[in-house]
């Protein structure tokens, strides 16, 4: 749990998505106007709507049974992934919102008590306004 | 008919038995039918055996064993090699060890035994003399020459007692282990009983239970009893005892704590506990506050402990603890007829505070009064501390003293207080050494019974004491083994043993409860050993669900008992759920010469440990140094999983996997944590020592005593081996697949 703490604290922007509690610890998210959000009730997030910052839909297939949570991360090189984004178990898609059109580089984790999963595959995100 | 299986006899110490088959010769060929792992299958022959034992309500009934014939007996050193076999009147009468012991009321006769005679199965050709096979035998008759008293559980409090009941209400807690453990349950229930002059009332529990909100460093299971008090007479004291029952035995085994009770001296470290009944307040409980830098000789003692009272106190506050103890003395003594302490307050304002005693208050009452003077900062005060009083004769002048929420701190070898044998409390409490070195000296001199909760100790040694749910991060010496349950130690520097030795002839380990502990980093790089229990245990003790790791091996011994010297003699030791990491356990035996010493009575299930040797007759060189034999043959062993070591016991238990030798060998067995960071590991010490998938510990039968582990999580059954429970969420998942981008909604 730890890990997964400080995996957070680096968070330096994350998109328009569902929060997640995990264990006791809830990982409320913020928006880009700085308010929890909430996720919709199909654990797809908050739809995009004009004006805000472009979003992207990632899918992906179910996860393990025992996993307490899910980490998108992404960055902008392919090397580091700075931002984080807790994802409820189980959930299989999500909205992520950029900061603006480009390439972006994202991957997924999961993780339980006991600590997390290693990265799964990188996958290169076109993101267009 | 040649190979008749014509008499069964169980052996008079309860662990073996011995067997005629007509016609026989010596050099007899043993199979029994054991797979691998020692798993006991349709070709193992076996015992039913009916005992008496305890139902859930604390009443007689009986329960039905399986017990299996595991292996046969040899001779010994010098002629080890040979099978112990002998022929008369034309009759093969050899022994077979049993996987479980069976005692001497385990049959038909009459009142104070089971009813039921054991009876015994065995397939045909378990035994061969030559091609000829034994004859099946179904339900044969079993003579029990056993002379093995059911055991008595080791049982104790685990809370303490000493308070004031401002309400006809009593809740109180124990817990207790027996040979017998299994389903779950350490034993069939504990009864609890209040008395105070004609009144008595008794409470049976029949599950243990954690309570997570204590927050004890790790979870403790215990039976927790609350008493209904309506009709006690007030302003008494009330005695409270227990009845351990286990699940197998009859009434001369039942623990029995009210003093002079036929079982109340097989644990000399439990006594009855006592409380002080005063719902009116008749006794007078008044409140007194100490300001080291406000404070003076002259400050006021209030009558209440509200928060207007202690607003009061506070504005008129003493200057030393000494001052404020004279003081709640003498307003007792005016305005209660009495001038001991007990049920005084006394608050300590922001500061340093030298802890007790000096000549000021050298005449203050430390006669009993039935309850605690409690010592404790006033409501939101952080940063009060409690020195030593270099400067005095330090004595404590309450009978019962009770620091709660209090923050010690020294930097001298000075004990914080010298008590009076009376008995002393640390609830929650910070004790502090802050030089860099770990003092020998102990924390509190001579405190008579010294009880520790939720206490945190940093460097500073304790003398013996009974623990719950302390914390030791820097962990020195923790004085003789007497009762240790959920608490997390870690060594501080060289600490050349993690409990102080026994003294003399006399085991003061013996009846010790250690439960639900981890103790970290034990030893690194030191020649001495942490251990667990030494020299002879008659009335038991109780090892159950710890963690020890030793980050550094060194070729001692982690965890001994009884083990080494030449004239130990054990009885009732209950060793389950245990992880002992990183080196040696040396258990049950003499190595050196004769005459025979009885290790016997014991249960050893479901550990999981790096080593498990119990040195015997060929180590020793002596035919008469098998009083290991029950050990050494795997009775009472069942589920452990052991790496290696040397000195291995000649059949290791049933549901049992062994290696030898140590790390890096061949033989040598990888448990399959998670990580191990002990001496057979990394050896960078506070491993994770939970079975990770394919581990070895994982699903392992056995008497499984215990519903949760050692984290509290509920246990599967069958559950691993060792402290922790095997559970998918023990190891981080694997990550999701097929991540990609879809059109968005």
């Amino acid at each position: 749990m730890a890990m997964i703490s400080q995996s957070l604290s680096r968070r330096q922007f994350i998109g328009r998505t569902g929060g997640a509690t995990v264990g006791s610890v809830a990982l409320g998210l913020m928006d880009a106007a700085g308010a929890d959000s909430e996720p919709t009730a199909d654990g797809r997030g908050v739809t995009a709507v004009p004006g805000d910052p472009p979003a992207v839909t990632l899918q992906w297939d179910e996860g393990p049974d025992n996993a307490t949570g899910l980490i998108f991360e992404w960055g902008e090189d392919g090397v580091s992934f700075p931002n984080v984004v807790p994802i409820a178990a189980r959930v299989t898609r999500t909205v992520v919102g950029f900061p603006r059109p480009g390439t972006y580089y994202g991957r997924l984790k999961a993780y339980n008590e006991a600590g997390a999963s290693p990265p799964g595959k990188v996958l290169i995100i076109p993101v267009k306004s | 008919m040649i190979g008749d299986i014509v008499a069964v006899r169980i052996a008079p110490e309860g662990w073996s038995a011995e067997f005629e088959i007509e016609g026989f010769a010596t050099g007899a060929v043993y199979n029994f039918g054991l797979a691998a792992g020692n798993v006991p299958t349709a070709a193992t022959p076996y015992f039913m055996v009916v005992s008496e034992g305890f139902d859930s309500a604390g009443r007689p009934t009986t329960v039905t064993r399986k017990i299996f014939a595991t292996i046969q007996h040899r001779k010994p050193t010098p002629n080890e090699d040979q099978n112990e076999e002998r022929v008369t009147n034309g009759r093969l009468i050899f022994q077979a060890v049993l996987s479980e012991f069976i005692y001497d009321d385990d049959k038909k006769g009459g009142p104070g035994t089971s009813g039921t005679d054991p009876v015994f199965h065995a397939p045909a050709g378990w035994v061969r003399s030559g091609s000829t096979p034994s004859r099946a035998l179904v339900a044969g008759a079993v003579t029990n020459l056993s002379t093995l008293d059911y055991p008595v559980p080791i049982a104790n409090w685990t809370r303490p007692d000493f308070e004031r009941l401002t309400s006809y209400s009593v809740t109180t807690a124990a817990i207790g282990f027996h040979a017998s453990g299994r389903g779950g349950r350490p034993l069939a229930c504990i009864s609890f009983t209040a008395t105070s002059g004609s009144h008595s009332t008794t409470v049976v529990v029949a599950e243990p239970r954690i309570e997570s909100q204590l927050a004890d460093a790790h979870p403790v299971i215990e039976y927790v009893g609350t008493l209904n008090l309506t009709g006690f007479t007030d302003n008494a004291i009330v005695a409270v005892n227990f009845k351990a029952y286990p699940l197998i035995g009859d009434a001369d085994c039942v623990y029995d704590s009210t003093a002079g009770s036929a079982t109340a001296d097989v644990n000399h470290f439990t006594f009855p506990q006592s409380y002080l009944l005063d719902v009116a307040g008749t006794r007078g409980y008044p409140v007194a506050v100490v300001n080291p830098a406000s404070g003076g000789t002259a400050g006021r003692v209030v009558g209440g402990d509200s928060v207007a009272d202690r607003t009061t106190a506070a504005a008129t506050p003493f200057a030393t603890v000494a001052q404020a103890l004279a003081g709640l003395s003498s307003y007792l003594a005016a305005n209660h007829g009495r001038s001991n302490l007990a049920g005084s307050t006394l608050y300590l304002a922001s500061g340093a505070h030298k802890v007790v005693g000096g000549t000021q208050a050298a005449a203050v009452s430390t006669a009993a009064g039935g309850c605690w003077l409690t010592i404790k900062p006033l409501p939101g005060v952080v940063n009060a501390v409690l020195e030593p009083d270099a400067g005095s004769n330090s004595k404590i002048p309450a009978h019962a003293i009770k620091f709660e929420n209090c923050t010690f701190v020294r930097s001298a070898t000075k004990p914080f207080a010298e008590g009076t044998g009376g008995k002393l409390l640390t609830l929650n409490c910070v004790l502090r050494d802050t030089r860099s070195s770990a003092g020998t000296d102990s924390v509190f001199a001579s405190p008579g019974m010294q009880w520790h909760v939720r206490s945190r100790f940093h460097r500073v040694q304790v003398s013996t004491s009974y623990f719950r749910g302390c914390s030791f991060p820097e962990g020195s010496m923790i004085g003789r083994r007497c009762f240790i349950v959920g608490c997390d130690w870690s060594r501080f520097g060289t600490v050349s043993k993690l409990f102080q030795s026994s003294t003399g002839s006399h085991n003061t380990s013996d009846g010790m409860v250690m439960a639900f502990n981890a103790f970290w980093d034990c030893n690194a790089g030191i020649a001495e050993y942490p251990g667990v229990g030494e020299g002879t245990f008659l009335q038991g003790c109780a090892v159950v669900q710890n963690v020890f790791e030793q980050a550094n091996g060194d070729g001692n011994r982690l965890i001994r008992m009884a083990g080494d010297g030449n004239n130990n003699v054990t009885n009732n030791c209950v060793v389950c759920h245990n992880t002992v990491v990183g080196e040696l356990c040396n258990m049950f035996y003499n190595d050196e010469s004769g005459p025979r010493h009885l290790h016997n009575g014991h249960v050893m299930s479901l550990n999981a440990v790096r080593s498990f040797g119990s040195k015997g007759d060929t180590f020793a060189g002596d035919a008469r140094c098998t009083g290991n034999w029950p050990v050494y043959h795997g009775c009472g062993l069942q589920g452990n999983r052991v790496q290696g070591g040397n000195f291995p016991t000649r059949f290791r238990g049933i549901y049992s996997r062994a290696g030898q030798g140590d790390p890096g060998d061949a033989t040598f067995l990888n448990s399959g944590f998670i990580n191990d960071a002990s001496g057979s590991g990394s050896g960078l010490g506070h491993g994770n020592y939970r079975p990770a998938p394919g581990s070895m510990l994982i699903a392992v039968p056995g008497p499984q005593m215990l519903r949760w582990d050692f984290e509290g999580l509920e246990r599967a059954v069958p559950d691993a081996s060792g402290a922790y429970r095997y559970s998918a969420n023990s190891v981080p998942p694997a990550a999701p697949t097929g991540l990609r981008v879809v059109p968005n909604p």
